[in-house]
């Protein structure tokens, strides 16, 4: 085959992250997702608005990709899938089901040229030109932590927790529920702009200080009135709660699976030579990871741990500072991005599943299994 | 009938999924019913929905599927709409330029025009028109954000740009290198490890002298010295961003934190104050056109322009498929008790056709049969080898086949059949005038009334004994109906040829009533 | 569904030559610039305002009971102006609607309750549905649903949101509305 510069092909390939709550949706080789929408879909037959990832058989979830993938071909990136490229960044633990499903509808119902699944953890890298680093993507149903090195997941290190938006919604409503908010008011998009406008990660001292209950504790944030938009109810959303939301993911557990005990334990699964590296270079990506006041936070736990935690202290030695990076563009589509980069390269013809292979065998080869990882003659 | 409400009386579509008669569509050349579900969508063309003006598809790639004059409002994501304010040019000496600013600063911006200004009496009054962009929906404006209004309504609003555009180009150049040298390296190595063997004798054979061998003693590494890509990688840091000191002590103001769909509608900078939300262009919309999986023909395709509504193709199901009306049941609804259902049928075609009413599937039609498998049976074009190598086949991709799924019976009321079949006339236009003439024709029993191409039938039917209370009541049976295919098939028949296809129609009557005790 | 037969009292409703249906209870300003094209129906508690301007209905149009039909207005430096409203055929304006559009295409269904803002334009074969809120001057396209939420969606090609045939399903309802909207028979002396 010829060597030359890929030329940049006429039609650019589209590039897709489906997360649980948000899907990114774009072209290759464009600094930003063309738009952020939620992962719903209304569907055809019955007209009601319901999450992509709620269904009851795997053919309600093909239907239900059908729809959702014909609004986002057809009114938002308005592009015929037909012959097309595709880049799908994807959860590496994600359910099987998930892929199969998608490959399908996407090869026989739109008849698409070619897919490529590539890693969330490893193609986020791409956007920092690193190719060590711990990443850490904090989502709506799930945090995972998977350290990369020299540009290969760790998959043995990696770590995940449930706790993401969905559970901060949920303290949120327990919160509020408590002081006497009608439940009914607090529907998803009302937590979810509550969370988003008025809450944030407050100090460690702060923590503590409010964790030990004594008689000292600094004075809680101001009070804020949010104003529920259909009907004009006021919601008070006290100051304390603003604060306090966030410690789901710090709170200390005998079992060690708050934030930060995650990441450390993920880096002690890893090799002795690798774990210097990993400590100076941190990287948060997903949209969870966008509120005020994390990185600091993080940061302070960490060091904290390390000096304090006698199960840490054992066992890393000598001066350690955990060092983060600044993602370009924004986090909740780091991960998109680093797609769009891997969509602009050669990599879209090489390492792609082509339809022609996929509709001989109708699976998708996964790392998990078997069949596909055996050396074979060939 | 509303648009609100579903249809009541639903038709099976070839590929099982039930949908009401006006979202099917019939294909002529494989006599079969198709839904949006198993038809392929194209792209037909696109068009902005405000102002109306297609745009051809190789200009909205180029602008990323916006429109260049309609902008949206980034608070409401409604359409902003231009509106200017005089301004007076005052000529003289020193030119100064007044402009009227609206006296409040907050998000109220009216769209009242202003009091025209004062201008200097000796100087020439020429006053200038300017414009600034304003949402009737929540009165938000440009001014709002800072953004100077222009002497143009259209054309010149500024964009917001990405920020990091040029560390993102560095980056996708630095990956294409590193890709297209990985591959590059990769051939030399598979190069090296096979030698390609020549057909005639080479010079440098007896004496081993290559030009590599040469080019290596002088010094010189490769043929080409290759530039090695490279980029600044990222710099992690320990020095993070904390919190803003003022967090626990001011007060947030709701009004100027941006909600998570404002801050979807730009995703480049997502802000988080609203004092940087910029208008967005509108994106556009198309129009598309629906193609029969099987046989490849066009089922729909509209007009190009935007603000027609005709169709150049229209093979709409209602203009071919006799249509089922229910008009009401005679009696309510009791489980267990023989109700009757009167039902409207109206014949679409040009032709007279025969009706039957059956509740098990006729024996298929074997000339439809015949003629689909013919079809089907199409030997795709043989492409030769080297194309086959690189991938690319001439042969019409029909691989787009989808999972046929079994038509769910939900039936659950027995049907009488009618005993006869009946015969529904034409569609004439003219007998629309006349006069309703009852002819004296012997017309079997269930035929409550016939007017033209409509006729209206009495059908017997008992709701199963085991209904709940408040149950929907479901009719399942098949109509059968000549169909006389107009169609010219390339080659043979010049005449019209006349088939006898069905169709799986299910009717929700109603929920059942409480039982008379 | 088939139209059941609408029945209406002889002494509400005047019948004119062109096979105009108008109920006496409804408050028609300024009549001789309301010029309707034929067959229309104007249902009781209806509203037109024709003094403020024109306003002019094409044929087969429905207009729902207690509905206000109101010609828009532009503000100008020197005051207000009234615009002449246009109305196509086979329009369906549904009961308690408040219209102050500017145009109105044929063949467009527009539901209960529903707001139409000033000077919005509605093309062709749209659907306004049930209590949707238009903000003024949008231009709803052919073939495009305006829902209650206040997103557009659909197109032409597009079966699910409008259908594809709307024109003649616009037509035939219209039409049988029309054909079912009858007296009340005479009881039997």
């Amino acid at each position: 085959m010829p060597i030359y510069e890929s030329v940049m092909q006429e039609k650019p390939p589209i590039v897709l992250d489906i997360g649980t709550a948000y899907t990114k949706l774009g072209f290759a080789a464009e600094a930003y997702p063309r738009k952020i929408m939620p992962t719903e879909v209304v569907m055809t037959t019955t007209g009601i608005r319901k999450r992509l990832f709620d269904y009851g058989t795997p053919e309600e979830l093909y239907d239900q990709l059908v729809d959702f993938l014909q609004t986002i071909f057809f009114k938002h990136l308005l592009v015929s899938p037909k012959e097309r490229k595709f880049v799908l960044v994807e959860n590496v633990f994600g359910p099987t089901v998930l892929r199969e499903t998608l490959a399908r509808v996407l090869f026989v119902h739109f008849d698409v040229s070619s897919v490529m699944f590539v890693p969330v953890h490893l193609i986020a890298l791409s956007t920092l030109a690193v190719p060590t680093a711990l990443v850490i993507d904090i989502g709506y149903s799930e945090t995972s932590v998977m350290p990369v090195f020299s540009g290969v997941q760790i998959m043995g290190a990696f770590k995940d927790q449930s706790y993401g938006g969905k559970a901060v919604h949920a303290e949120i409503k327990r919160q509020l529920v408590e002081t006497g908010v009608k439940e009914s008011l607090l529907t998803e998009s009302v937590l979810e702009d509550i969370k988003v406008r008025t809450c944030f990660v407050t100090t460690m001292e702060r923590a503590q200080a409010r964790a030990k209950g004594g008689e000292d504790q600094p004075t809680p944030a101001p009070g804020v009135d949010y104003i529920v938009s259909d009907n004009d109810a006021v919601i008070q959303v006290p100051g304390s709660l603003r604060e306090a939301v966030y410690e789901i993911m710090f709170e200390p557990s005998n079992e060690r699976d708050s934030l930060p005990h995650l990441i450390l334990r993920s880096i002690l699964d890893c090799t002795l030579d690798v774990r210097r590296a990993l400590v100076e270079s941190v990287f948060l990506v997903g949209g969870g990871s966008m509120v005020q006041g994390l990185l600091a936070r993080l940061r302070q736990e960490l060091h904290h741990l390390l000096a304090e935690d006698p199960f840490y202290a054992e066992r890393f030695h000598g001066e350690l500072q955990f060092k983060f990076f600044n993602a370009i563009g924004k986090q909740n589509f780091t991960a998109w991005l680093g797609g769009a980069l891997c969509g602009a390269t050669d990599l879209i013809q090489t390492r792609s599943l082509v339809k022609e292979t996929y509709l001989k065998s109708e699976h998708v080869p996964d790392w998990s299994n078997l069949c596909d990882n055996r050396p074979t003659g060939s | 009938m509303s648009f609100m409400q579903p249809s009541p009386v639903k038709y099976a579509c070839s590929c099982g999924i039930l949908n009401p008669i006006n979202k099917l569509f019939f294909c002529r050349h494989c006599p079969k019913l198709h839904c949006g579900f198993c038809v392929t969508h194209e792209i037909e063309s696109h068009f902005c929905s405000n102002c109306l003006e297609n745009i051809p598809s190789t200009e909205a790639k180029h602008k990323k599927n916006c429109c260049a004059n309609c902008f949206d409002c980034p608070c409401c994501q409604h359409t902003l709409s231009a509106r200017a304010s005089t301004v007076p040019v005052v000529r003289k000496s020193e030119e100064s330029k007044d402009v009227k600013e609206p006296k409040d600063g907050d998000s109220t911006g009216e769209a009242t025009p202003p009091v025209p200004a004062s201008s200097k009496p000796s100087a020439v009054p020429t006053t200038k028109k300017m414009y600034y962009l304003s949402c009737l929906s929540c009165r938000w404006t440009t001014r709002d954000v800072g953004i100077p209004d222009q002497g143009v309504a259209t054309g010149t609003w500024p964009d917001n740009e990405c920020l990091y555009q040029a560390r993102f180009n560095a980056l996708v150049e630095y990956f294409q290198a590193v890709v297209l040298q990985e591959k590059q390296e990769k051939l030399e190595f598979m190069r090296r490890k096979a030698p390609k063997q020549h057909k005639f004798p080479s010079l440098t054979d007896r004496t081993g002298l290559t030009v590599s061998l040469i080019r290596r003693q002088i010094g010189w590494n490769d043929k080409v010295p290759k530039a090695k890509a490279v980029i600044t990688p990222a710099e992690s840091t320990s020095e993070v961003e904390g919190l803003p000191a003022n967090i626990f002590t001011e007060q947030p103001n709701l009004r100027n934190v941006t909600t998570i769909a404002q801050r979807h509608s730009q995703p480049a900078d997502q802000p988080t104050a609203v004092g940087s939300l910029y208008p967005q262009r509108r994106s556009l919309w198309i129009k598309r056109s629906l193609r029969c999986r099987q046989c490849e023909h066009n089922l729909i395709k509209p007009e190009y322009h935007p603000t027609s509504i005709k169709y150049r193709i229209q093979l709409f199901a209602s203009y071919h498929v006799p249509e089922v009306v229910m008009v009401r049941c005679e009696q309510p609804l009791v489980p267990g008790k023989s109700n009757a259902i009167l039902l409207k049928l109206t014949n679409p075609t040009m032709y007279d056709m025969t009706i039957r009413l059956l509740t098990a599937a006729p024996p298929e039609d074997a000339q439809v049969s015949a003629e689909t498998t013919r079809v089907v049976k199409e030997e795709p074009i043989s492409s030769s080898p080297l194309l086959k190598t690189v991938g690319i086949t001439l042969s019409r991709q029909n691989s787009t086949r989808e999972v046929k799924r079994e038509v769910i019976d939900a039936s659950n009321a027995e049907i009488v059949p009618l005993e006869s079949e009946f015969v529904l006339s034409q569609r004439d236009d003219s007998k629309e005038f006349d006069e309703y003439v009852q002819l004296p024709t012997e017309e079997p029993k269930f035929i409550v009334w016939r007017k033209g191409n409509k006729v209206l039938v009495r059908l017997q039917f008992t709701p199963a004994e085991e209904l709940a209370f408040g149950t929907d009541v479901v009719l399942g049976f098949f109509m059968q109906y000549t169909y006389v295919n107009t169609v010219t098939n390339a080659s043979e028949k010049k005449e019209p040829t006349t088939h006898a296809l069905h169709s799986r129609v299910f009717i929700t009557a109603g929920a059942t009533e409480q039982k008379a005790t | 569904m088939e139209i059941a037969d609408t029945y209406y009292s002889k002494d509400e409703y005047v019948e004119t030559a062109s096979g105009n249906k108008v109920s006496r209870h409804t408050v028609l300003c300024g009549s001789q610039n309301i010029v309707l094209n034929g067959k229309v129906i104007v249902q009781s508690g209806a509203i037109i305002r024709g003094d403020l301007a024109n306003v002019r209905t094409g044929r087969y149009c429905v207009i729902g009971k207690d509905s206000v039909i109101r010609p828009p207005y532009k503000q100008f430096s020197k005051g207000i102006a009234f615009f002449p409203m246009h109305i196509g055929d086979h329009v369906f304006v549904g009961e308690g609607a408040v219209v102050s559009a500017a145009t109105i295409g044929s063949c467009v269904y527009i539901g209960k309750n529903a707001i139409i803002g000033r000077r919005c334009v509605l093309k062709d074969c749209c659907v306004i549905e049930d209590g949707a809120v238009l903000p003024p001057e949008t231009t709803v396209s052919s073939y495009m649903r305006y829902t209650a939420r206040g997103t557009i969606e659909g197109g032409q090609g597009n079966p699910y949101f409008v259908p594809a045939a709307m024109q003649d399903e616009m037509i035939n309802y219209t039409k049988s509305f029309y054909e079912h909207f009858v007296r009340t028979p005479a009881p039997a002396s």
